[in-house]
């Protein structure tokens, strides 16, 4: 089994929590059965906490306790002049890079709400780390009508059975619900800093009169689900700095009985013209790797290298929206969380 | 062919694809394809690469979401890549 070794801050944690709170924190993770080594690292220690994990952690998978306030996340430039003042990503820890474009190492971080309390935080944990194990046997989507050709490209590498519904007609007043539902979500949305929900869009030419509907909000995801993941390539899909769980989709899912999540902190590009590209590449490279029954986040390391590496190889570089993606897509949840067939 | 040549051309595939980017000038960036560390990490062999790349970002920030578009070209003016963000 693989050791996890969990990066917090108990300075913050305290600050935020109590000073008996790391000591809770701990004791939920080492419940799960799983190996487990902590570090605490302070601001002054980042570079030399980095330094350890590039040299004797290589094999390990690192696990961040908590979210921006309690461990802030490393702030890169954003490399396409897009207006995006800088951007979150949790590549530093991990990549040996001057600019943190490609990651060696697995992470994945456990991140709270700014509404979380000792009890609602490790509720949090404990159910993200009560198993290791997900369904893929069924799969759920949805994508602006804008972006289908390239979404139905991705959703089609999650290999099981399932619908993608589009943005419009779909819209929240719907009602999407879900119901003993177990398997992938994949959504490739509209999303901003400050949104809660994530928006479709219309076609071009498109008979419907609005041009982005509000598609899903959390409260669509709160009920129903279990032993599930998700994937979205929204923009700001994953920002979650100074948000309460009910104002964030991945908050409400990582409490809500998805294992894990994947997404942008930032805006986010994908294909405009074929073959897939950004985003689109990057999550259909997850699927594939993570339906090899890899762990969640050996998957999520996977696809970023070979997506970069198969632009190397392809171009002879990497453009400023494929360090873009590479950086700004983080892990949420459970990072040693595998696909269950049985 | 000269920045205002290959702006002609981003422009034009612009126009003929995309709504929402009318009138709006691009930020026109040399893309830094200095590659030899990624390449390095990834224990792999880049492709050779003999021209300029250009990147063209068009950003329009006026309508309900921000809206940016990216058209990548050569010197020669041969789109390679065109992305839109989400």
């Amino acid at each position: 089994m693989k050791e996890i070794t969990a990066l917090y801050d108990s300075k913050r944690i305290s600050k935020k929590y109590s000073k008996k709170f790391t000591v809770k924190i701990q004791d939920a993770l080492v419940s799960s059965s799983n190996f487990i080594q902590f570090i605490d690292v302070c601001e002054s220690k980042k570079k030399k906490t980095k330094d350890f994990l590039l040299s004797e952690c290589r094999d390990s998978v690192i696990l961040i306790i908590g979210g921006d306030d309690i461990f802030p996340f490393e702030r890169t430039e954003s490399f396409v002049e897009d207006g995006d003042e800088d951007v979150c990503t949790d590549n530093w820890w991990v990549s040996s890079n001057t600019d943190s474009v490609v990651p060696e190492i697995e992470i994945s971080r456990v991140p709270d709400s700014i509404d979380d309390d000792e009890g609602s935080f490790i509720k949090t944990l404990e159910l993200l780390f009560k198993s290791n194990k997900v369904r893929a046997d069924e799969k759920a989507g949805m994508t602006a009508e804008i972006w289908k050709t390239a979404a139905e490209n991705v959703f089609l590498a999650l290999k099981c059975q399932g619908e993608m519904l589009s943005s419009p007609p779909h819209t929240v007043e719907n009602k999407l619900s879900f119901d003993s539902y177990e398997g992938g979500l994949y959504f490739n949305l509209h999303g901003a800093e400050d949104e809660a929900g994530w928006y479709g869009q219309r076609q071009r030419f498109s008979s419907y009169r609005e041009e982005y509907p509000l598609a899903i909000l959390p409260k669509n995801i709160s009920k129903g689900i279990k032993n599930s993941f998700l994937a979205s390539e929204a923009c700001f899909g994953a920002f979650v700095n100074q948000k309460k769980a009910s104002d964030s989709m991945m908050l409400t899912a990582l409490k809500s009985g998805v294992k894990f999540c994947i997404g942008s902190t930032a805006t986010a590009y994908g294909t405009f013209a074929p073959p897939i590209s950004e985003a689109d590449l990057l999550v259909s490279l997850f699927f594939t790797e993570f339906l090899k029954k890899k762990n969640a986040s050996l998957a999520f390391l996977n696809a970023k290298r070979i997506f970069a590496k198969k632009n190397l190889e392809k171009n002879g570089f990497l453009d400023d929206d494929d360090k873009k993606t590479l950086v700004e897509f983080v892990m949420y949840g459970n990072p040693l969380t595998e696909v269950s067939f049985e | 062919m000269n920045k205002k040549e290959l702006k002609k051309i981003a422009d034009t595939f612009i126009k003929a694809n995309l709504e929402g980017f009318e009138g709006i000038s691009p930020v026109i960036k040399e893309v830094k394809t200095e590659s030899d560390e990624y390449a390095k990490s990834l224990k792999t062999k880049k492709a050779k690469l003999k021209e300029r790349i250009f990147s063209f970002t068009y950003v329009n920030s006026s309508g309900f979401f921000k809206s940016v578009a990216v058209v990548t070209m050569t010197e020669d003016g041969k789109i390679i890549k065109t992305s839109k963000s989400g």
